[in-house]
């Protein structure tokens, strides 16, 4: 019981965070970003490569640099915010004032289109990810609860509360909630609607590549579509969560990352079906709830 | 050596659609019997053809193209001792392009090419699946190497295969580690064909044995928590775990049951034999046992003699697909030496009779419906390397 709770907090923490950066940046374009899923896993191959001695790309060999742990950290994060900046300013500002269905097409082509130029640099098999020196599993009321899950945790709640207080309190952070309220509104106010956006977008990139660094070191592996999942699962939790909403994403992270693990522990067979059982709690969740956990109800813009 | 992704197993991917192309062409097949029913093959003199087909581009090549050079390699050493019976042996290839629908073309072409004796190779089930009611009416021989599907054992007359089938390897599995001292155990398995019936043979075995399968969880391929599941594994106290699945999860299953602090014996199967299984689990899979077919660890002669020669005309170690492919290809070679002709029939009617061939993985029988019989070899893994136990 002790045991699956805690699973599904680390697992759901992963899933929160990456949930955060889907919210805001439906948030303030009020599309689906699919490509986070692939922000995730560069910014866990941007870690890898910055820790590693010596690595291949693209099939060839090269010499890393071979950074100490936390520098390793930083590098996956600024790859992660590079990959989001390069993404928005690329393939979505071109399309500012296009239909939605343009850009989530184009999104469903971005994400595709990284996970291909993954798979050239990365190959298509699993590189294996070094364990983090933590220490030994201690026991917290007679469950084993490794390291990881417990900083993976700590992590993902630090980091959701200061994106959440940046958002709240920081002067960009007014223009962030300016231009998801209204951009045009924003933009007569004198905010650089376009500059906020971007903003947006590098900022909910480094939470996505967080979420990738984390999970790559928890599972021992990274791979060029190793975003898929999470990412979905991660879109999944900020609709739950009420999507544009910060707390209710991570909140929605938890929720499905406990009702997967609680799945596969209690109910027969159930980690043969526990995507299934998450997605149902989705439909339920909407049934009962449309605007989603913590999500307001929102008014369709035509 | 050989990678498994997860397409790894094409197999029993398309077993669904090459039922129904099996059924499409059987009435295909009805219709032109008579251009293959001739007695092709009886001639004699002039060179001996093998018909050799698999799926040779695309993604899932890499069979084929391993087969080829098991088959190339026999050819050559068959060639440079003088031939069967004189006549020299030469391949007639064709790519079956991984599609079902191209199973009875290719085989309708080897029927009606009256120099072909027999036919070698297939990476899909569902392509050989297609294929067999063209060669049951021309009454062509095929020894096939890489294809395990259940729906192929007793299928056709003429069909015989030198690979193991997964219920074989799983039941010879589950004895092993009984035999081991190994009474309870707990299995994990991949939800889908491969996974299941190859747990499925592993657990009736155990149990028949005498030992117990404490319980038995099913997970997705690509999954990559276990936690919960090795909790529920874990809490009946067995003495081991099985793993049916490939190598990327049983690396996971690993390294994840070891920092939940369990130390028991690990269990794979021929799907987790793969370099990354060490790279992906490192310590964790040490000791892990699994099996294989044929493995260049081996070291009895025959394949001491076999990798020795393979390295020295590929630069490389043999895959298990190109060590079972050089043996079917001296199977049939040894068919035609017995039955005294390329007749068909007769090659046919050889291969059934061949008991205890000595190859390269083993000893090699086929059972009455076309599938091998033989010796598994079981590996541990020992120091990062698969060594024979």
């Amino acid at each position: 019981m002790t045991q699956t709770l805690i699973n599904g907090l680390a697992v759901g923490g992963i899933y929160g965070l990456l949930a955060v950066s889907f919210s805001v940046v439906y948030g303030v374009l009020g599309m689906v970003n699919f490509a986070f899923g692939e922000v995730f896993m560069f910014g866990a191959f941007g870690a890898l490569v910055a820790s590693a001695a010596n690595t291949q790309i693209a099939g060839a060999d090269f010499a890393g640099p071979a950074l100490p742990q936390w520098a390793a950290i930083g590098v996956g994060l600024l790859v992660g915010a590079l990959v989001g900046l390069l993404i928005e300013r690329i393939a979505y500002k071109p399309l500012r004032n296009a239909p939605i269905l343009s850009m989530l097409i184009t999104a469903i082509a971005v994400s595709m289109l990284l996970r291909a130029v993954g798979t050239f640099l990365f190959g298509a098999s699993q590189s294996p990810v070094p364990a983090p020196a933590l220490g030994d599993a201690i026991s917290v009321l007679g469950a084993r609860v490794q390291p990881i899950d417990i900083v993976i945790f700590g992590v993902a709640v630090l980091a959701t509360a200061a994106f959440w207080a940046l958002v709240r309190f920081s002067p960009i952070g007014r223009a962030i909630r300016a231009t998801a309220q209204d951009k045009d509104a924003a933009r007569l106010m004198g905010i650089g609607v376009d500059k906020v956006i971007s903003t947006t977008f590098v900022l909910g990139s480094i939470m996505a590549a967080l979420a990738g660094i984390l999970y790559s070191q928890k599972y021992g592996f990274a791979a060029a579509g190793m975003g898929f999942l999470p990412g979905l699962k991660a879109l999944v939790a900020a609709v739950l969560g009420g999507i544009g909403s910060i707390p209710g994403a991570f909140v929605g992270g938890l929720v499905i990352g406990l009702v997967e693990e609680f799945a596969a522990g209690y109910v027969p067979q159930g980690s043969a079906y526990r995507d299934v059982i998450a997605f149902g709690v989705l439909v339920l969740v909407l049934w009962l709830r449309p605007q989603g956990l913590l999500g307001r109800r929102e008014v369709q813009k035509v | 050596m050989i990678r498994r992704t997860s397409g790894a197993r094409p197999a029993r991917r398309l077993l669904v659609a090459g039922a129904a192309v099996a059924a499409l062409s059987l009435s295909l097949a009805a219709c032109s019997s008579d251009a293959g029913a001739s007695d092709a093959g009886s001639s004699s003199g002039g060179d001996i053809a093998l018909g050799y087909t698999a799926t040779l581009t695309g993604d899932f090549a890499s069979y084929g193209l391993e087969m080829r050079e098991g088959v190339d390699l026999a050819v050559e050493q068959i060639n440079a001792a003088g031939g069967i019976d004189g006549r020299q042996v030469t391949i007639v290839s064709a790519d079956d392009e991984g599609s079902p629908a191209n199973g009875p073309v290719v085989a309708q072409q080897f029927c009606d090419d009256s120099s072909i004796a027999a036919v070698l190779g297939y990476s899909f089930s569902s392509v050989a699946l297609a294929a067999l009611p063209v060669y049951d009416q021309c009454g062509l021989p095929v020894v096939a190497s890489a294809v395990t599907s259940p729906e192929l054992t007793g299928a056709s007359s003429v069909f015989f295969r030198d690979v193991f089938t997964d219920a074989y390897q799983g039941a010879a599995m589950g004895e092993h580690v009984y035999d081991g001292g190994t009474k309870k155990v707990a299995v994990l398995y991949q939800q889908d064909d491969y996974g299941q019936g190859v747990s499925e043979a592993f657990s009736t075995a155990f149990e028949e044995a005498g030992g117990t399968v404490t319980s038995s969880q099913a997970y997705q391929l690509g999954t990559v928590d276990f936690a919960t599941l090795i909790n529920t594994a874990l809490a009946d106290s067995p003495d081991g775990v099985f793993i049916g699945g490939f190598y990327t999860e049983a690396a996971k299953i690993a390294t994840q049951l070891r920092s939940s602090g369990s130390d028991l014996p690990i269990y794979g199967t021929d799907g987790a034999v793969s370099p990354d299984l060490v790279s992906l689990g490192g310590d964790s899979v040490e000791g892990m046992t699994v099996y294989s077919a044929f493995s260049a660890a081996a070291g009895t002669p025959a394949a001491t003699d076999f990798v020795a020669a393979f390295n020295e005309k590929f630069d490389k170690d043999p895959s298990s697909w190109a060590a079972l492919a050089y043996d079917a290809t001296n199977v049939v070679a040894q068919a035609i030496t017995d039955a005294g002709s390329t007749d068909r029939a007769d090659v046919a009617t050889a291969l059934a009779a061949i008991d205890g061939f000595a190859g390269v993985t083993g000893d090699i029988s086929f059972d009455d419906g076309g599938d091998r019989l033989g010796e598994l070899v079981f590996l541990k893994v020992d120091g990062g390397a698969f060594v024979a136990e």
